[in-house]
């Protein structure tokens, strides 16, 4: 096993689950890193068909690295009645790409949210992992060049 | 898993037996009242002091709470008349960034803005800059006061009765409200009696199903006489259903008033560890329940005793993994042992075989928060509250309206009320056309049939119910199909494919719905869309299934009209 993974599998502190093993790992990686899958059978000792199939069958997991920078719109009830699809396709230009997706040069992450749970303050997104309510295009514009211009850095999680 | 498991039922009999000899506990503790009166010893440390309370939530940090928090916390610095509090956020949404300055009247200040007698000025829509003016003036603090209408008058508040104004980090702080006060008093009583005094005030499951909880406490309990071994709690706090952010809010602003139900539920039940399982998403709610969970532990109030050495329970925070269906409450059990988000066949029941084959119960959060007010004020006085069913609701109101935000009402209001009085209607110039209440799982009522009051059971024959209670308002911006359009999407992608009915007719209604709106559907769509309403409810395991056709049936019978214009 991956000493890398060894460690982040051994630094739970909880009852010890497929899942939580796998949260852990992506809470450190920003993904389900090569390796993870298997690691996580031999320390909960199911079988690697098992790991892997709750691996995908939760919205959370990724098995690619995110983009440097994280452009998450939420699709929810509240904040399409806000016209969050405005939005979206604003930010799809911005990035040249659609929805749930990551640019080529992996500068760029796009993902719709179910809910951001701050319906109340809808149309809302999520930018670099940094919720931001009361969207317009302007406020969105404002901040997806932000993003352009301070480069690197970007956020996992 | 049969070895673990074993080992867990030796630890706790193990612990059992610590607890007979009453070690850890000294004698001055030994029973819950005199452990409860140590506990108020250390309150209070505000007393005398003007808190300025800044409401610092998930949703509040969306827009800019964080910064205030901090431009206060710098802007107090050196003030000895003065404290910085954070708190979760009141509800007020559409004012956020809040902040509360309570100034000291001599006596005990009631805690929330609608309750008499206290001295209370609020703030909305704070920048960081505004700070140091409001600090410089806390004296006689100049309210903004926006026009809040009927926001607060027409609320009830039990649940969050302290959200909004009470410390949200501070175990003293929630002791100096009167809390665990309720805890005290049940663990006086015998279980059977703390369960006959929640039948009385008929309280019902708040996560959307209205099952009695103290029946669930009792067929748990029978259970366990027939097996050895512990009996778990589990708090349902994955809050997936897109509309709702009640949950949330009673953890990030009161999380000490959740355990304390909890512990209330534990005792009854005779459950020795709960597991509080927290959504994915809600970083904050886990990281203020987190605190609560270890300030509680640290001062006695959970693990090897609460409140003195004759009952224990342990509180153990889970997280999630995403989706909708994982609040299913069979699920939910599947997630915390780690398997996949697939609900399990019932029967088997939780309370006779749930998390790993244990009697189990599992409770939403708002359900577990209305016990400490029914077991310190009393079943009779929770029985006053509401008109048809006891208690209050939490409605969490978005859309188009005026004044979004998270509200608390008797059972009994009307959805007009809510939305007109407290949410301030519609806005300039627009046209209220429908109300989604229960969002993906629930029902679309039309602007005429508002004078509904809201309780327990359905809302109209159509099939609307209440169900957790999140209410999503639609004007004339979006047209009704639009919305049920969405709402479809929304359960096609969250179909966990378990049944085959589901798995293929959540998709297809959707897809009808698609053609309908984008102008290529024809009569045929509508007939499939009824057809399949009937067939996938039918066929579904789970709740997901059962409730995905209730936004189109209700669309339907209320909104033919605009369907068959679209099939042309
Ligand atoms: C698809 C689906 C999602 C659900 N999501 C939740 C949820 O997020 N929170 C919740 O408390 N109950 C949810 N429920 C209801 C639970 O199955 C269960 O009834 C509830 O947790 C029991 O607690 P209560 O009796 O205190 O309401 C959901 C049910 C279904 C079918
Ligand atoms: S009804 Fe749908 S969500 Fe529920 S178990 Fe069946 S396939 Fe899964
Ligand atoms: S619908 Fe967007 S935050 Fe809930
Ligand atoms: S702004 Fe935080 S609950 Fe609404």
């Amino acid at each position: 096993m991956d000493p890398k993974i060894q460690k982040v599998l051994d630094s739970q502190t909880r009852t010890v689950t497929v899942l939580s093993c796998l949260i852990a790992i992506q809470e450190s990686f920003g993904y389900l890193v090569e390796g993870a899958i298997p690691a996580v059978a031999q320390r909960t000792g199911a079988s690697v068909n098992d790991v892997y199939s709750v691996a995908t069958f939760y919205t959370h997991f990724r098995f690619q690295p995110p983009g440097e920078h994280q452009i998450e719109l939420c699709w929810g009830p509240s904040c399409q009645i806000f016209r969050s699809d405005a939005l979206m396709k604003q930010a799809e230009e911005f990035a040249g790409i659609k929805f749930n997706g990551t640019t080529p040069d992996k500068k760029y992450t796009l993902r719709g949210l179910e809910c951001a749970g701050a319906c109340a303050l809808a149309p809302v997104g999520k930018l670099d992992g940094t919720l931001v309510g009361r969207l317009t295009p302007e406020k969105l514009r404002e901040r997806l060049i932000a993003m352009r211009q301070n480069g690197g850095g970007g956020h996992h999680g | 898993m049969s070895a673990l498991r074993e080992l867990r039922w030796n630890r706790e009999s193990r612990r059992r037996d610590l607890r007979a000899n009453g070690e850890g506990w000294g004698n001055d503790v030994s029973t819950p009242a005199t452990a409860y009166e140590s506990l108020g010893a250390r309150q209070a440390a505000a007393q005398g002091q003007t808190r300025v309370v800044v409401q610092d939530g998930h949703c509040s940090r969306a827009v800019g709470s964080r910064a205030v928090a901090e431009a206060f916390r710098q802007a107090l610095a050196g003030r000895a008349d003065a404290v910085l509090m954070i708190a979760g956020c009141d509800g007020a949404c559409w004012l956020a960034p809040r902040v509360l300055v309570i100034t000291p009247d001599g006596q005990q200040v009631a805690r929330h803005e609608i309750m008499p007698g206290e001295r209370l000025t609020a703030f909305g829509h704070v920048r960081p800059e505004d700070a140091a003016g409001i600090v410089a003036s806390l004296a006689a603090p100049m309210a903004a006061a926006p026009d809040a209408g009927a926001f607060w008058s027409l609320q009830r508040r039990v649940v969050l009765r302290d959200c909004g104004a009470g410390d949200a980090l501070s175990l003293d702080d929630y002791v100096a409200r009167g809390g665990y006060g309720g805890l005290a008093k049940a663990l006086a009583m015998p279980p059977e009696e703390v369960i006959g005094e929640v039948l009385r005030a008929d309280l019902r499951g708040r996560g959307g199903a209205y099952f009695p909880a103290g029946r669930k406490w009792q067929a748990a309990r029978a259970a366990q006489l027939s097996k050895k071994g512990p009996l778990y709690l589990v708090v349902n706090a994955e809050e997936g259903e897109p509309g709702v952010f009640k949950d949330r809010h009673v953890m990030e602003g009161d999380p000490h008033r959740l355990i304390e139900g909890l512990l209330i539920a534990a005792y009854a039940a005779g459950a020795s560890k709960a597991y509080i399982y927290i959504n994915a998403e809600a970083n904050l709610s886990a990281e203020r329940v987190e605190i609560a969970v270890a300030q509680a532990r640290e001062r006695g109030v959970t693990g090897d005793g609460v409140l003195g050495p004759a009952f224990a329970c342990a509180v153990e925070v889970r997280r999630g993994a995403g989706g909708y269906v994982c609040g299913e409450e069979t699920t939910l059990l599947n997630t915390i042992e780690g398997y996949r988000r697939v609900p399990r066949l019932r029967p088997p029941f939780p309370t006779d075989a749930g998390l790993w084959s244990r009697p189990t119960v599992i409770q939403n959060v708002e359900t577990l928060a209305n016990l400490p007010f029914i077991l310190s004020e009393g079943a009779d006085a929770y029985r006053r509250i509401g008109q048809g069913a006891p208690g209050t609701k939490l409605v969490s109101l978005s859309g188009a309206v005026q004044r979004p935000g998270l509200v608390e009402v008797a059972l009994g209001t009307t959805l007009r009320q809510i939305v007109y009085d407290i949410g301030g209607g519609p806005k300039p110039g627009r046209r209220i056309v429908a109300v989604a209440a229960g969002g993906p799982s629930g029902g679309l009522l039309p602007e005429a049939a508002l004078d509904v009051a809201i309780s327990p059971g359905l809302l109209h024959p159509t099939g609307a119910v209440l169900g957790s209670g999140g209410m999503t308002v639609v004007d004339d911006t979006m047209p009704v199909p639009q919305v049920v359009h969405m709402l479809a999407q929304y359960n096609a992608r969250e179909s966990c494919g378990k049944c085959t009915p589901c798995r293929e007719g959540t998709p297809r209604m959707a897809q009808a719905l698609e053609r309908l709106v984008e102008g290529k559907g024809s009569a045929k769509d509508i007939e499939e869309l009824r057809a399949l309403a009937e067939i996938v409810p039918a066929a579904s395991l789970c709740g997901l299934g059962q409730m995905a056709a209730g936004p189109i049936t209700s669309a339907l019978h209320f909104f033919g009209d605009e369907f068959s214009r679209l099939a042309r």
